[in-house]
This record gives C-alpha cells, sequence and structure tokens, in this order.
C-alpha cells in the first residue's frame, strides 16, 4: 500500500509568506540605512560640523554606499538567475 | 500545423503586444522618478527603454511558459494564441486611453483565457492555477506593498527630520534613480521573456522549432527592441495617473514608494512567486500617501483602479473570445488578416481620441484635474503637497 500524495496547495502561502518577510526586513532596512546616509551628507555639508564629525560622517557614508551597492548586485543576480 | 502565413501574423501580433507591454509599465519604473523631478520626463523614459531592451538580454529561463498551469496546454492552438494577444493588446489600449495602470500580463492571461474557452470550453482552463498564480497573487501584491511603504515613509520621514531640505531632496532623488535603473532592468526581463515565450511556441506550433528548442536569437532581439521602443513612447497618461493622480509625491515619498516596488518584485521572483509590478507599484505609491502625516490620497480613483483589475480578466478574455470567433468565422488564415486589421482600426480610433487631450513630457507633471476630463474631473478632491 503506498501513502497518499498530498495535494498541491492552491495557493503557495509558504512563498506568500517568505515574500512578506523579506520584503518587509528590505525595504524597511534600506530606507533606514539611506535614511542614515542622507543624514550623514547633511551632517558633512554644515558649516559648523567639526572634522570628527566629517570624518564619522564620511565613515557612515560609505558604508551605506557599500550596503546600497550590495543590494543592488543581489538585485541583478535575482534577475539573471530568474 | 505548417502555416507560415499565420506563423507571421503571430509574430505580428506578438511583438505588437509587447509594445503596448511597454508603454503600458513604463509608469511602473518612473512615475514617481518623473513627479518628484528626480529626473526630468524624457530623459527617465529614455534611461528606462535602455534598461528594458537591456533586461530582455540578461535571462532566457522563463521563456515558453506563458498560461502554463492556467490552461491546457496541448489544446492551444494558432488561432488561440492570436485570439489572446489581440484580447490583451485592446484591453492595454483601453486602459491606457483611460490613464489606468493594469496588468499587461493579466490582460493577456484573460485573453488567451477567453479565446481557449471559445476554442475548448471551460474544461481546458484550469481554475485553481487562476486562484493561485493570478487572483492571489492580485490581492496579495497592493497589500504588501501598501503596507510596507506606509511604514518606510513613515520611518524616513522621523529619521531625516533634522536634515536639511536641499540635502535631503538630492539624496532621495539619487536613490530613486537607482531603483528606477534596477525595476527597467527586472521588467525587460521579465515581460519581454512572456512574449519571447509565445513567439517561440508559436514556433514550435507550426513545426519550425522542435519542441524544448532554445529561444532564437532573432525572436530575443525583436521582442527587446519591441519592448524598448514602447517604453520610449512613454505611457504618460498612466505614468500622470500614478505621478500626480493617487497623491502628490515628494522626494521621499517617491523614494520609499520605489525601493518598497523594488524590493516586493525582487523577493518575489526570488521565492517563485512572481507579482504583478503594475499592482505592486500602484500599492507602493498609494502606502507612501498613507505614510504622511495627512494620509492625503484619493482614494476614490485607487477604487477605481482597483474596480479595473478586476475586471481586466473577464475584459480580455472577452475580446479574446470574440478575436477567436473572427478568425473562425473567415477561416484561419483570411480570419488573422480581418482581426488583425479590425485590432489595428480599434487602436487608430483610440489614438485619435487620445490626441484631442494630450499628455506628453510637457504637461505630465501639470497639476491634476487639468487634463483627460474622463479620468480626472470626477477625482478632482484637493491633496495639497504634503512637506516630509
Amino acid at each position: 500500500m503506498t501513502a497518499p500524495t498530498p495535494a498541491t496547495p492552491l495557493i503557495d502561502w509558504h512563498a506568500l509568506v517568505q515574500v512578506l518577510y523579506t520584503s518587509v526586513a528590505l525595504a524597511l532596512g534600506l530606507v533606514v540605512i539611506f535614511s542614515i546616509g542622507v543624514y550623514s551628507l547633511s551632517l558633512y555639508r554644515r558649516s559648523d560640523s567639526t572634522i570628527a564629525l566629517r570624518s564619522l560622517s564620511v565613515t557612515a557614508m560609505g558604508l551605506v554606499t557599500l550596503v546600497i551597492l550590495a543590494v543592488g548586485v543581489w538585485g541583478l543576480i535575482v534577475i539573471v538567475n530568474k | 500545423m505548417h502555416n507560415t502565413f499565420v506563423l507571421v501574423f503571430v509574430v505580428l501580433v506578438a511583438i505588437g503586444f509587447d509594445f503596448t507591454n511597454g508603454f503600458h509599465d513604463t509608469a511602473n519604473a518612473v512615475a514617481p522618478t518623473v513627479a518628484t523631478g528626480a529626473l526630468r520626463p524624457r530623459t527617465a523614459v529614455i534611461l528606462s527603454s535602455v534598461l528594458n531592451l537591456a533586461g530582455a538580454f540578461l535571462s532566457l529561463k522563463v521563456a515558453a511558459t506563458v498560461a502554463s498551469g492556467i490552461v491546457s496546454q496541448g489544446d492551444i492552438i494558432m488561432p488561440v494564441v492570436i485570439g489572446g494577444l489581440i484580447g490583451a493588446i485592446a484591453w492595454n489600449v483601453t486602459t491606457w486611453y483611460f490613464g489606468i495602470p493594469s496588468s499587461s500580463s493579466h490582460a493577456l492571461i484573460g485573453g488567451i483565457i477567453g479565446a481557449m474557452m471559445a476554442h475548448a470550453g471551460s474544461s481546458a482552463v484550469l481554475w485553481s492555477g487562476i486562484v493561485g498564480k493570478v487572483l492571489a497573487p492580485s490581492i496579495a501584491a497592493p497589500i504588501f506593498a501598501l503596507v510596507i511603504a506606509a511604514i518606510a515613509t513613515s520611518i524616513a520621514r522621523r529619521l531625516t527630520k533634522k536634515t536639511d531640505d536641499a540635502t535631503k531632496s538630492t539624496g532621495m532623488r539619487i536613490g530613486q534613480i537607482g531603483s528606477t535603473a534596477l525595476l527597467s532592468i527586472a521588467h525587460g526581463t521579465n515581460d519581454a521573456q512572456k512574449t519571447m515565450g509565445v513567439v517561440t511556441l508559436a514556433l514550435v506550433a507550426n513545426g519550425t522549432l522542435v519542441q524544448n528548442g532554445a529561444t532564437p536569437k532573432w525572436v530575443v532581439l525583436i521582442c527587446g527592441l519591441a519592448i524598448g521602443a514602447g517604453t520610449m513612447i512613454g505611457g504618460w497618461r498612466i505614468i500622470r495617473t500614478m505621478g500626480q493622480g493617487f497623491t502628490k509625491l515628494s522626494p521621499t515619498q517617491g523614494f520609499t514608494a520605489q525601493i518598497t516596488s523594488s524590493v516586493v518584485i525582487l523577493s518575489s521572483s526570488h521565492f517563485g512567486m512572481p507579482l504583478s509590478t503594475t499592482y505592486v507599484a500602484t500599492g507602493s505609491i498609494l502606502g507612501a500617501g498613507v505614510g504622511t502625516r495627512k494620509r492625503a490620497v484619493r482614494w476614490a480613483l485607487a477604487g477605481r483602479v482597483a474596480a479595473a483589475w478586476v475586471i481586466t480578466l473577464p475584459c480580455a478574455g472577452a475580446c479574446g473570445a470574440l478575436a477567436f470567433y473572427g478568425q473562425r468565422a473567415f477561416g484561419v488564415s483570411f480570419g488573422v488578416v480581418v482581426m488583425t486589421a479590425v485590432l489595428i482600426g480599434y487602436c487608430s480610433f483610440i489614438y485619435y481620441h487620445s490626441r484631442k487631450d494630450k499628455i506628453d513630457a510637457h504637461n505630465v507633471n501639470d497639476r491634476w484635474g487639468e487634463h483627460t476630463e474622463a479620468l480626472e474631473r470626477p477625482f478632482e478632491s484637493p491633496v495639497e503637497p504634503v512637506k516630509v
């Protein structure tokens, strides 16, 4: 006697939930990171900012750029592998 | 079946569909960029067009999967494919005239379902596939995008509260350009392949190409060029609805809307649950409006667009069925010519009427309510710009 084959669900709830979780994490993460980058640029441009503050701003902007580029590359990989 | 004459018409009508797909969906990638002035309208459309063309060459993995799991593949014949394409083009052109962002993919699926029902009855349609592949994603896509974009806008607003306006505008606009590029590439890869799939299917059905044969290079080239050319023309009426109609977008809102669209579309592709780009982009823009303090969104307009989404499948289906019956009435070869001529006549009629209240790169960002009386006047409720 063979075991009954499980029926394929009408809607792929698992994939849908994964899309939701990933989208929430990535979108909100990117917006937070990018907003920090923009705020850092604003600090860097301020006339009264110290050298230390400017250095910190430049470091923050560099990190933000790297993260954004990494996400862009991931996006291209997803598109190519689709 | 060997009928080169009909095959040529399938290829021509498929290219026509790809072209309408291009100009209909330009708005998904560029509407917020145009609305916030991150790029000039013409520049945004040219950038999107070039990247759509590039995207068409990036991957060929989903070619020949159009309508799989939606209709019985064994029952597909050439007139069904042509009927489906004609139905999809007719619906795309109609919704473009009214400036309504609706899914070109759903129009194609609807057209093929209609033509298939006319050919082989409703038993040839896999209804469970429609629920799983069309209806569920249609409901999920805009809701996901709306909620995420609303939260993202609210967060961005708080985090950049102390940022000076000039830096904020510049930074967010740069972010918008990046996400526009990514969305355009994704669109070119995804949507050009659907048409490549249709043409490949026709080549196989005609015996020109062996079963499971690779998509010929010329098919990739013409599909890429068609979607790129369509994007270049710019579906200004839909860009206007998405960029000016739903809400008045600031650079921050434009950025959060586009980053949400990019992430949701790429995530859905990654997990094998492709969601409609149009529905995601529309939901993101609405969410960006909801995320502001005033929640300034024209919900009546959004409701009308949602109603158009609901009727996309049946209306494109009805057009597809009519196109199929038309072909049968005149015989396959002559019927294809007649139905293509009817389609060209209908498209010309719509284009002629659209010229009376032309929307283009020069007036796409005009105040909402000044153009296209049919769409804008009933939804002219004031939405004041919100400083975000």
